[in-house]
């Protein structure tokens, strides 16, 4: 490391400006916000320190949506995180016609969530969707999908990694083309198999686009709330009411900012211990 | 050391600039020139700004500005510019049942200063109803709704179906709806046909007058804070039950979202749909051969009908509160509200214009019997949705009760449920 | 040995036929709406028939009104100006900061990138209030500046920029340090250029951020003239009825630009700084 007595401030000026106006001072707003509640009866907001988490601690609505809230990342992160790395792995192969097939994977990057979320509410429609409907001319049973609280989750996993895996891909796409390919070469002398080649090279040099891809995902996976919200609405019986959808609702359905507040505050701390982790599995060792 | 100074220093540069920034916005009341801006719904923008476009004309020191935001996300916008104190909007487009909301908040300014009650008395009494909140007057009726049973004439006469009568005192049953929706067989263009469906599908607007008809009167408290034993009435489990049937035991409902079945029944897949008097315009125009019949009552119950819409408010923040009120009360009514019903064809939340509407030899034909159908059901037995402060919290989680209901939960528990919720938000809104 | 290779080609080309199958199927519906006219669309939906996935009366009219009705011209328009210019503000300042992360050790920095982390883990429907609040006394509200300059600033391309520089060995600064070289020449003059497959991707990641950004647009502007995709095509879903031909005839278009844009940038992956063995 090198040390400067002013360089670095001045590297960093900009862009901390920007997120000190922009994302810290509104995100201590909110945090402030957390420890008032808002008094109907007397019009204004009354300090409540503590108050707005300890009653969601004693909620068992909040209880059953950290529930689902890990549910469904203990699923969805290293789902994506492994099909995104394999089909970045497929991506890279020098083969004919790549550049065709990289541009058809990566357009569900351009497909925003809203848009893919109404699409596949008919696609997978109980009634009247075309899945059922190849379903049943194929002799098999029709399925309730986003319809049954015991596969509305899954649903909701398969649509944001239809969606996600593409676009995180890219991101290890980039990384795969920084190893060196002599490296490779240099085992394929040495009589060394794809596995190895992969445990001893690919793993080991990727470490930290790795890193990045498990925390952007992460992140994004736990603040994902669009497909609940647009699909389900936290339903069927609550069954994918997770915690960023339950911060949406008290925000702006039932009016609780300062609950909402609270809900991400938690919803934060229980992100970072989970990338705290994921850092710490895929440290370099060098 | 120096990284907290430096965090310090960009959290007082940006103190600063918001304390210098704060008071530079909104505000144009000098010169006698005022600007009014309307945070709207982008549908009826344009028709908001012709009707402004006449106060305007008589009014030259006035400009009216339309700000148009999506329906879905219109009320989002509101809150986040209303939670900001913002001065630069004067004028609010607000859905009736939530004026409760609005107004315990302290976001709008109570009217009765500004418009005298001769003016109410030229609003529908359900209107007149919708914007009065614990005997303040908070807006101004734009609309009115109601709906009416829609009906595909070759489908009904394919399957050997008598259809219902445009009569007010020949008005099915729910029973003989259901019995005839039952033998919708078979298909058009090798499509499945079904027998029924409610156009908003599991929204409360359409759902709650089952149970009024089963003689449920109140769905809250008389004070709008309690729905324990009124939102799970033994009126509102039946009605649940009724939706239950529909879907999972008769079949006869496709499980769609409220914005798809308006286009199962244009494209012929639907025989029977209740749907607002909107809708007639729409369903000529996609060419489908209907007709039309009022909204069914429950055997031993009574015809009841969903009303409500929406209104203009003025905002808490606005600089131009008495300008914005003039306006409103120009626009809801007289000559602005001619010309908004010119414009939109929804139904009016004027008496005259209702009375008019089933006099007008227009109205006696389709699609625009729809709307003189209407008018009298408005005015003769219609139903307002509950008032109370804690509305799209109530709203929302009816909503959530009728989705587990449709996917096969139990009424009892999904309505017990519901109502468990929304007692703990309505809590914060007690003195 | 040969036969091993041929096998892997194969699986290789049939893994990625099985994909495009995945990601083009749930879009057909889409597609095939978009020519329909707007009553058909649910006409032929269930059961399925070669008249689900072909539009009986192929009509353009979708895409026509788009453009003349709802403006999609100056709707693309401001969301690519948009995009490109807060990719190009956002790639300077954030990789700027980056630099200083990588290279550089000085006090209070750790404090200094925990929070900078923290930041994107702040969703943003969580500080619009706050943040309306900023923007409005800055005067920005209803502007192409309360669309950029509020999300230059980023906290995950810092880290993705931090995660790149942190393989670039210090040997480099510092033999240029040696030749009198300034920081500044050594980030813009070496730095950067061997960046090229990280700034791509951090590209791509500032501009789908803005191409999908709904809400902050939604409140921060309300002019015609200031409007975006998203917020443009939330219009279509109306208060009784959605309109579904424009609706998707809109949204492919969202997709397929984009794609062409990506077809173009991929060729940068292969020859960025691959092979170049900077990687220690």
């Amino acid at each position: 490391m090198i040390s400067s007595k002013w360089t670095p401030y001045l590297f960093l000026l900009p862009a901390i400006v920007g997120l000190g106006i922009f994302s810290i001072y509104p995100a201590f707003q909110a945090f402030f916000s957390s420890l008032y509640s808002f008094s109907f009866v007397n019009q204004t907001n009354q300090f409540v320190g503590l108050q707005n988490y300890i009653s969601e601690f004693t909620d068992p609505v909040f209880w059953n949506s950290v529930k689902v809230t890990l549910l469904f990342n203990v699923v969805i992160n290293p789902l994506q995180i492994v099909l995104a790395f394999g089909l970045a792995i497929l991506l890279n192969k020098r083969v004919k016609g790549i550049g065709f097939f990289r541009s058809i994977h990566f357009i569900p990057i351009s497909v925003s969530l809203p848009i893919a979320s109404v699409l596949f509410m008919i696609i997978l429609n109980p009634d009247e969707g075309l899945v059922n409907s190849v379903l049943t001319s194929l002799g098999f049973h029709a399925q309730p999908f986003l319809h049954s609280s015991h596969q509305a989750l899954w649903v909701i996993v398969g649509i944001a990694t239809w969606k996600g895996v593409g676009y995180w891909a890219v991101f290890l796409l980039a990384g795969l083309q920084e190893v060196p390919s002599a490296l490779y070469e240099a085992a394929a002398l040495d009589g060394a198999n794809k596995w190895t080649e992969f445990i001893k090279i690919t793993f080991p040099l990727m470490k930290r686009s790795l890193t990045f891809v498990a925390v952007a995902d992460t992140v994004a996976n736990f603040l994902l709330f669009a497909p609940m919200y647009i699909m389900t609405d936290g339903g069927p019986n609550n069954s994918t009411d997770v915690l960023m959808y339950e911060t949406i609702k008290n925000a702006y359905v039932n009016s609780n900012m300062g609950s909402a507040d609270a809900l991400i505050v938690m919803l934060i701390i229980i992100i970072l211990i989970i990338i705290g982790v994921e850092s710490k599995l895929l440290k370099p060792k060098h | 050391m120096k990284g907290k100074f430096f965090l310090m220093l960009v959290g007082i540069v940006s103190l600063v600039l918001i304390a210098t920034g704060c008071e530079s916005n909104g505000g144009s009341a000098h010169s006698g020139k005022v600007t009014l801006t309307i945070l709207a719904e982008a549908d009826s923008a344009d028709s908001l700004k012709a009707v402004a476009k006449g106060y305007e004309e008589k009014h030259p020191n006035v400009t009216v500005k339309v700000q148009s935001y999506p329906f879905a996300d219109l009320f989002k916008q509101q809150q986040v510019v209303l939670n900001a104190h913002d001065p630069s909007a004067d004028i609010l487009y607000i859905d009736g049942p939530t004026l409760p909301d609005f107004a315990s908040k302290g976001w709008i300014e109570p009217l009765d200063n500004y418009i005298d009650d001769s003016v109410k008395k030229e609003w529908s009494k359900s209107m007149a109803d919708e914007v009065t909140i614990q005997g303040k007057l908070y807006a101004a009726p734009m609309n009115s709704s109601s709906q009416v049973l829609f009906y595909n004439k070759e489908i009904l006469k394919k399957n050997g179906i008598e259809p219902p009568e445009n009569d007010v005192n020949k008005r099915w049953t729910w029973e003989k709806l259901v019995n005839n929706a039952k033998k919708v067989k078979g298909k058009s263009n090798g499509q499945k046909v079904w027998g029924f469906a409610f156009e908003q599908a599991n929204r409360a607007y359409q759902l709650i007058p089952l149970a009024q008809s089963l003689g449920a009167t109140k769905l809250v408290s008389d004070d709008g804070l309690k729905s324990s034993g009124y939102t799970n009435s033994k009126e509102m489990i039946k009605a649940g039950q009724f939706m239950n049937d529909l879907y999972n035991t008769w079949k006869i409902t496709p499980k769609i979202s409220a914005d798809q079945t308006n286009d199962y029944f244009s494209s012929g897949k639907l025989a029977f749909i209740e749907g607002g008097s909107w809708d007639a315009v729409d369903f000529k125009k996609a060419g489908v051969n209907f007709g039309i019949a009022p909204v069914p009552y429950f055997s031993g119950g009574k015809p009841v009908t969903p009303t409500g819409s929406w209104t203009l408010g003025v905002s808490k923040y606005s600089k131009n509160k008495s300008e914005s009120a003039k306006l409103i009360k120009y626009m809801s009514t007289g000559e602005g509200a001619k010309k908004w019903f010119d414009l939109e064809g929804n139904l009016p939340a004027t008496t005259h214009l209702l009375e008019q509407i089933q006099k007008d030899p227009k109205y006696k034909k389709l699609p625009y019997s729809a709307s003189s159908l209407a008018a009298y059901e408005d005015q003769h037995d219609s139903m307002l949705r509950p008032k109370t402060p804690g509305y799209i919290t109530w709203e929302s989680e009816v909503d959530k009760a009728f989705e587990n209901i449709m996917d096969g939960t139990d009424p009892k528990k999904a309505l017990d449920e519901s109502v468990k919720q929304m007692d703990n938000e309505l809590e914060k809104y007690k003195n | 040995m040969e036969n091993k290779k041929v096998m892997g080609k194969l699986v290789s080309y049939l893994l990625n036929i099985v994909l495009v199958f995945i990601v083009v199927l749930p879009l057909l519906f889409s597609i095939t709406s978009s020519f329909r006219p707007h009553e058909d669309i649910f006409k032929y939906i269930s059961p399925i028939t070669w008249k689900t996935f072909i539009p009986t009366d192929i009509t353009f009219s979708a895409y026509k009104d788009i453009f003349t009705e709802s403006g999609f011209g100056r709707i693309f328009f401001n969301t690519f100006f948009v995009g490109i210019v807060t990719v190009a503000l956002g790639l300077l300042v954030n990789s700027m900061a980056a630099f200083a992360f990588s290279v550089f050790s000085f006090r209070g920095k750790k404090i200094v990138f925990f929070i900078v982390l923290l930041t994107f883990m702040v969703p943003f429907e969580v500080i619009a209030v706050p943040l309306y609040k900023v923007v409005s006394s800055l005067g920005f509200i209803d502007s192409y500046s309360a669309l950029i300059i509020p999300v230059v600033a980023n906290g995950l391309v810092i880290f993705l920029y931090k995660q790149f520089f942190d393989d670039l060995p210090l040997s480099i600064f510092e033999s240029a340090r040696m030749d009198g070289a300034s920081w500044w020449r050594i980030y813009y003059g070496i730095v950067l250029p061997l960046s090229k497959p990280v700034t791509i991707t951090a590209g791509l990641l500032i501009f789908v951020g803005q191409w999908e950004s709904f809400l902050w647009p939604l409140l921060a502007t309300h002019s015609d003239q200031y409007r975006v995709i998203q917020v443009a095509m939330s219009t279509f879903s109306q208060e009784h009825a959605t309109i579904w031909n424009q609706l998707f005839a809109a949204s492919n278009l969202t997709i397929v630009v984009p794609a062409i844009l990506l077809l173009f940038l991929q060729k940068y992956f292969v020859n960025g700084i691959a092979n170049t063995g900077v990687k220690e």
